[in-house]
């Protein structure tokens, strides 16, 4: 036997189907009777993805971001800085006491420019009076923390801060309002 | 009735079931011992082969009625029976390679020497690379000649001669090496 009736051979008898072709025929006939599976032409998913970067594409140049605030050089917590104040709790210090008042303050919204104020008005029945009032400078709002020395007369006090003010160019609104119970006796030494 | 080739390939064209199970038990054979020998797995070669005729007969349509089937189909197969393969191999379907076909052991006519023989020659078919294995299979399992060979695989007649005549050169070198080495042990 010469070598290629010996592959010829070798290979059929390594290859001896143990199946039935009547059931693989059943398979096949079967499946030839469903419905064909739709294919996604490959050239739909390229498409698909050009529609949603064109889509992107049209969204950025129609809706352009906002150009950024531009920088000043210093100190960021300026441009935007936020104390929310507990105004509505009031405060209690006593008679002359040094205390800290928290300013809100956030970048102007208009170019409107107010000098800014504290006011101290004075609660009584007949409504408030205006018991005390003083121009602010930039330096003292700033930081968001005014320091502010309790009036000399006990009682109860509703403080106003307003204004705007200028710092590295750019320009900023404060804002504040606290309720003072100032504490102490009203009986000289 | 027989009909020629041409004939069942028009005839299953138009949707006639018979034709499509006259050219099936035609190609059945030596589709599924490609499959399993490409395979090395029965049921995996049986889903290949499923796969292929069902692809086949759903592209007739474009089949070209002068050019012979079985080059055609065999292509299919071969492409089924690979792609089958990779997924076994890459873990997505479990897999066990069937080393020895336990069948073969029925066939009566193989002498106990001859048989070990064939089992070695098939052994050393075995250790070929794809590129020469291929076309070994499609000679002597598919029966195709070597031009159909070259359509099947895509490559050039040229390429397909030096395979075919590579592969034997290697398949005599290995059977001389294990005489040999026989005949050491024996000494």
């Amino acid at each position: 036997m010469n070598l290629d009736e010996q592959i010829r051979k070798t290979l059929r008898e390594n290859s001896q189907w143990p199946g039935s072709p009547d059931a693989l025929w059943e398979k096949v006939s079967t499946e030839l009777q469903k419905p064909k599976r739709a294919r996604v032409p490959v050239w739909l998913g390229s498409a698909a993805a050009a529609i949603v970067a064109l889509a992107f594409l049209l969204h950025t140049v129609w809706n352009p971001v906002p150009p950024p605030v531009p920088e000043v050089g210093e100190p960021i917590q300026m441009k935007a800085f936020l104390a929310v104040p507990d105004s509505l709790d009031p405060k209690t210090v006593q008679v002359g006491e040094e205390f800290e008042l928290l300013v809100d303050v956030s970048p102007a919204a208009s170019m409107e420019q107010i000098s800014p104020l504290l006011q101290i008005w004075k609660q009584n029945e007949e409504g408030d009076l205006l018991a005390d009032e003083r121009g602010l400078r930039g330096e003292e709002l700033r930081s968001g923390m005014l320091m502010v020395e309790a009036p000399g007369e006990p009682g109860s006090y509703r403080l106003v801060v307003r204004g705007t003010f200028e710092d590295h160019g750019q320009w900023y609104s404060a804002s504040a309002e606290q309720i003072l119970v100032v504490a102490g006796s009203t009986e000289q030494p | 009735m027989d009909y020629t080739e041409q004939e069942l390939i028009q005839r299953a064209k138009q949707g006639e079931e018979a034709a499509l199970e006259q050219i099936f038990r035609q190609h059945l054979d030596s589709a599924i011992r490609l499959a399993y020998l490409v395979t090395r797995n029965w049921a995996t070669a049986e889903d290949a082969v499923q796969e292929a005729f069902v692809q086949a007969f759903r592209s007739l349509h474009s089949f070209q009625d002068h050019r012979p089937f079985k080059p055609w189909f065999t292509r299919i197969v071969i492409n089924k029976a690979k792609r089958t393969k990779g997924r076994l191999d890459r873990g997505h379907l479990p897999y066990e390679i069937e080393e020895e076909n336990r069948h073969s052991a029925y066939v009566p006519e193989s002498s106990t020497l001859e048989k070990e023989g064939l089992k070695q020659l098939f052994q050393a078919i075995n250790t070929l690379d794809e590129n020469h294995r291929l076309p070994l299979l499609l000679k002597y399992v598919s029966e195709l000649k070597e031009a159909e060979i070259a359509e099947a695989l895509q490559i050039p007649l040229s390429t397909v001669k030096s395979r075919l005549y590579t592969a034997r050169q290697r398949l005599r070198r290995d059977m001389a090496n294990l005489e040999g080495g026989g005949r050491d042990e024996l000494r």
